[in-house]
């Protein structure tokens, strides 16, 4: 239970440090508008000073417990100072028709112009998409297992703790949940960093909502996007794909602001900053990029008036993306191409999905409304925003072979379900009861998808279970890492021949990442000696007898010393041999 | 206590003032939005389209999600 307390306090205060990093420079932006997209702009903006500050220690060799304590303590007090500036009253009675107008500059024409929807309706969606994201939280709260999509971004962000230096150029989001591993080594907090991008990237959904269809049905849109499988599902695990999507959906928001909506030229900053945040966590928002330069052409011939502003927002905007994406990315792009998912142009990439990964990944809703655009009325800018949906979905799916990349679509595909569902009311009495009736079905499908999961954790998420008698039952390395922090000296290098290489304390190397391959024909003592020559002292090897694979390192243990020696059975049936030795 | 009544109080504007103050704000002030007109109605088979969408489109979730739990 006090682990569990650690772990939520931690990531309440990594929260109030992105707050107290971003509220300034949110201030500066000078973008007034209402409380939520103040805060949203705020964490974001917040979480990307940190991250390139954390990048920038890491660059000059000084992450250290102590530079990264000190700084968050710092953040987190001027965090504090900025709520507290925030809900004290300042003696002077509330101007709430000032209020209004804030609230209503979000659109550049008065929005709720028809009937927002009835309070039960809200009430509802908001409560199961609660219920949804609470669902997420349990799995959040669970130690990450290897079965996690984000293990690897984990085994990047410790080893940047580990060496204390850049190891090869990290994304932002590896440096994020390195900064979480730095207060709460267990994971969990980083687990909790990215269940909080999917609440930003909900709330965001609310706030890009708002200006088509109103602040009231843009709570729907929130709801929908809450309540859609795979955003709710990708809550649980630390990747990368909802922290590219909530600082994509930021930049959107910002963007539509600035080009559609005739915002001040400071929004093309807010929206320049956090593409750049979204491009250090995933290249492919160059598509997204694409998209938006679409709707920058298109009102750049349309709005001859506005011309020389939007040529200035667009140098402003680019600015301020590389400017943030450059100290982040640029040479592993350049380096690795589109991210590990590259796999070549495929020209019907989208295609190729099938037809449940889209339900799964745009939601039933939002999928079943796309037709349904073709018989609504015209709703000012939701053209824009599904072209912007067309262009990105079809441009990622042609570069990439990672459907989660698609999420960024999802607030998109919920604003034209929604604008559907406000439609509906065009239908004769008896259609429009059956047509609530299937997107109710359908919203309960997507709940259930999303609640009703296969729990093995809650236990352990609560507090009852111990989270290393948890990970003893379902890492199965973990056994291997337990022995080895026990025994081994801080200075111990291993070789390890299974990838899950994170919760172990001293510096570990993959058999795949060796620079020279093993020989097939060497003798056992011959490997030895070169890798004790390389500098490695112990070795984990892994016989995995489903498949009868062997390597010329599992020869090493016939003259090696084993401090563990155990079988673990898979979730699959597949049983498991794991070895720890030590080399001689 | 019981209140005292006091007599309506007099505007200090005349009828006439107050009527040109309402013509100049009916004039310089934005009118009010229009109530929600819900658009022609969707009627035929293009209704029974849209319907028929819908409907399939929720029937497959739910044989979707109960073989994905069964």
């Amino acid at each position: 239970m006090l682990s569990l307390l650690i772990s939520l306090l931690t990531f309440v205060a990594l929260a109030v440090t992105a707050f107290g990093f971003g509220r300034p420079l949110w201030r500066w932006i000078g973008s007034d508008d209402d409380a939520l997209s103040a805060v949203l702009f705020s964490v974001g903006l917040g979480l990307t000073a940190v991250g390139l500050i954390v990048l920038g220690f890491a660059a000059f060799g000084v992450l250290t417990s102590a530079v990264l304590g000190v700084t968050t303590m710092l953040g987190c007090c001027w965090g504090l100072v900025e709520i507290a500036f925030w809900c004290i009253p300042n003696g002077e009675p509330a101007d709430r028709s000032a209020d209004e107008s804030k609230r209503f500059s979000w659109a550049s024409r008065p929005v709720d112009h028809w009937s927002p929807p009835s309070t039960w309706l809200l009430a509802v969606v908001l409560s199961a998409a609660i219920v949804a994201i609470a669902a997420s939280l349990i799995d959040a709260l669970t130690p990450p297992t290897a079965e996690d999509a984000g293990f690897v971004s984990l085994e990047t962000a410790k080893r940047l703790l580990v060496e204390r230096r850049l190891v090869g150029p990290p994304r932002l989001v590896d440096v994020w949940h390195g900064w979480a591993l730095a207060f709460d080594g267990d994971g969990v907090c980083a687990r909790l960093i990215h269940w909080g991008f999917g609440l930003l990237f909900t709330l965001a959904s609310v706030v890009m909502a708002a200006p088509l269809v109103g602040r009231r049905w843009a709570w729907i849109v929130g709801g929908v996007v809450a309540l859609t499988p795979a955003v709710n599902r990708q809550m649980g695990c630390a990747t990368d794909c909802l922290a590219m999507a909530a600082m994509g959906a930021l930049a959107m928001t910002a963007w539509w602001q600035a080009v559609l909506h005739g915002g001040d030229a400071r929004w093309f900053v807010a929206a320049g900053l956090m593409t750049g945040a979204a491009m250090a966590v995933d290249a492919a928002v160059l598509a997204l990029v694409g998209g938006l330069a679409v709707t920058w052409a298109w009102a750049f011939v349309g709005w001859s008036e506005q011309r020389r502003s939007l040529l200035l927002g667009a140098a402003v905007f680019g600015l301020a993306a590389l400017g943030v994406a450059l100290p982040a990315g640029v040479w592993r792009w350049w380096g690795e191409g589109l991210g590990t998912t590259t796999c070549g142009i495929r020209w019907f990439g989208l295609l190729e999905c099938s037809a449940w990964v889209w339900c799964e990944h745009l939601g039933w809703i939002g999928l079943a409304a796309l037709p349904c655009a073709f018989w609504v009325r015209r709703l000012r800018g939701l053209g824009v925003v599904l072209s912007v949906a067309v262009i990105y979905a079809v441009s990622v799916m042609t570069l990439t072979d990672d459907v989660r990349r698609l999420l960024l679509v999802v607030p998109l595909c919920g604003t034209a379900a929604v604008w559907t569902i406000v439609e509906m009311r065009r239908l004769p009495r008896r259609t429009q009861w059956i047509a609530a009736a299937a997107v109710g079905v359908m919203m309960a499908c997507q709940w259930t998808d999303s609640v009703v999961r296969s729990f093995d954790g809650p236990a352990v998420a609560l507090g009852l279970e111990d989270r290393e008698a948890f990970l003893l039952r379902r890492e199965p390395v973990y056994q291997a890492a337990a022995v080895a922090n026990r025994v081994l000296r801080p200075t111990a290098r291993l070789l390890s021949q299974d990838v899950r290489t994170f919760y172990f304390n001293c510096r570990v190397t993959c058999e795949k990442s060796l620079a020279r391959p093993l020989a097939v024909d060497e003798s056992a003592s011959e490997t030895a000696r070169r890798l004790c020559d390389s500098g490695f002292t112990h070795v984990l090897l892994v016989d995995d007898q489903s498949n009868g694979a062997r390597s010329p390192l599992g020869r090493v243990a016939q003259n090696a010393l084993t401090l563990t020696d155990y079988r673990v059975r898979m979730a699959d049936g597949a049983s498991r041999h794991y070895r720890l030795v030590a080399l001689r | 206590m019981i209140a005292f009544i006091r007599p309506p109080e007099r505007s200090s504007r005349s009828r006439r003032l107050r009527r040109v103050h309402r013509v100049l704000a009916e004039t310089l002030l934005p009118p009010e939005p229009e109530p929600f007109e819900p658009g022609p109605p969707l009627v035929g088979w293009k209704a029974w389209l849209v319907v028929g969408w819908l409907s399939a489109a929720a029937l497959l979730g739910v044989v979707h999600s109960i073989a994905r739990w069964l």
